[in-house]
């Protein structure tokens, strides 16, 4: 706790947490929209890699998603760089936060689930060309896009205290819940309720 | 124009859902989500065409602009919830007094209104049916890099300004 102090108020943490240059309190707020347009750089492809695996676009091959790795490593670094610098300004709030832990954890989950993705679709039986997705694919690219999930609103909660945390956790999973009542219903309605059973062949 | 603006901006108010405990903060979570979609689709589509990626075949990989205008739809509905639903969280304060005194709210919907011209622009030119031919390893025409290059920037200052607004209150 005492190094965490410390770390709180140390002269970087003090500049880049209370200078207010340029009137909009940088270098404070441009690490955070630094720190915005990483997310993007970095979740936005991976879904689209996810997606490509679970079948949408399949007009894109998919060993040519790969130039886009580049972009999410760059993503990967401006918000591991940009967190790094961004830590210290609340030391002792994130460090002794569990849903701090929750989000770093969850972040390495998913980037190590990139790694696993890359291996399995860049580089092994998948990447041959017209080989659908393994089965092995397509349950890495559903983790990635549950860990992107947790990473995202565990990082935003990281902002509220408990009470809050809470209730929204349960608002969100029953918006979630309901997406899923509706999609199912719109499924059996213009499919028949014969989905199920050619969802099941599929698999 | 002012008392127009303000009374519509009052109307559908979201002061009651933003007062929740939960309300605001289930509107960032999927404020984040939407623009991850919708700036990292449209970004790697403008770096598509700007020559990033160009094993990537353009018209296939339109299927995927759906998913980015979902999270649009999902910034837009949060975010209009933040504006017209402010009042829960600053007591008091009448969302049309932060639309005509906050710079970086200002900012980000004249980012918003550009990049929406520059798309009927990216329509207008005949840029977007040109760039369907673009196969494997194809080159785009200057003109639709250009715009590419303009979507790309606007979006990013998009996210920007966006970050700064509470700190405009």
């Amino acid at each position: 706790m005492e190094f965490l102090l410390w770390l709180e108020h140390s002269g970087l943490a003090t500049w880049v947490r209370e200078s207010d240059a340029l009137n909009s309190t940088f270098p404070y707020t441009s690490l955070l929209a630094v720190h915005a347009i990483g997310l993007a750089m970095l979740v936005g492809p991976n879904v689209v890699v996810d997606l490509r695996i679970l079948g949408y676009g399949r007009g894109v091959p998919l060993a040519s998603l790969e130039g886009f790795f580049r972009l999410m490593w760059v993503g990967f670094w401006l918000n591991a760089l940009s967190g790094l610098v961004l830590l210290p300004t609340n030391a002792v709030t994130f460090l002794t936060d569990p849903i701090f832990y929750v989000k770093l954890g969850s972040i390495a989950l998913a980037v190590v689930n990139l790694q696993s993705i890359h291996r399995e679709v860049f580089r092994g039986r998948s990447a041959r060309r017209d080989t659908p997705p393994t089965v092995k694919a397509k349950t890495l690219a559903i983790t990635s896009l549950a860990l992107w999930a947790v990473a995202i609103v565990s990082g935003r909660l990281m902002a509220y205290n408990g009470d809050v945390r809470w209730a929204t956790l349960t608002a969100l999973l029953t918006l979630m819940l309901l997406l899923l009542v509706v999609a199912v219903g719109r499924r059996i309605v213009t499919r028949g309720p014969g989905w199920s059973t050619s969802l099941w062949r599929s698999m | 124009m002012g008392p127009f603006i303000a009374y519509w901006l009052r109307w559908p108010s979201m002061e009651a859902l933003m007062g929740t405990d939960w309300g605001w903060s289930l509107c960032e979570i999927l404020h984040f989500a939407g623009l991850a979609l919708l700036v990292g689709i449209v970004g790697m589509f403008d770096l598509r065409l700007l020559g990033m990626v160009k094993a990537v075949p353009v018209a296939p990989f339109r299927r995927f602009l759906p998913w980015a205008v979902v999270g649009f739809v999902l910034c837009v509905v949060s975010g209009l919830s933040f504006v017209t639903g402010l009042g829960a969280n600053l007591e008091g304060v009448h969302p049309y007094s932060v639309l005509i005194s906050n710079l970086w709210l200002q900012l980000k919907l004249l980012f918003i209104a550009l990049a929406g011209l520059n798309l009927l622009a990216f329509y207008l030119t005949g840029m977007s049916s040109a760039v369907d031919n673009l196969g494997p390893g194809d080159e785009a025409p200057f003109a639709a890099k250009v715009i590419a290059a303009t979507s790309l920037s606007l979006w990013i200052g998009v996210i920007w300004v966006g970050r700064l607004i509470p700190w405009g209150l």
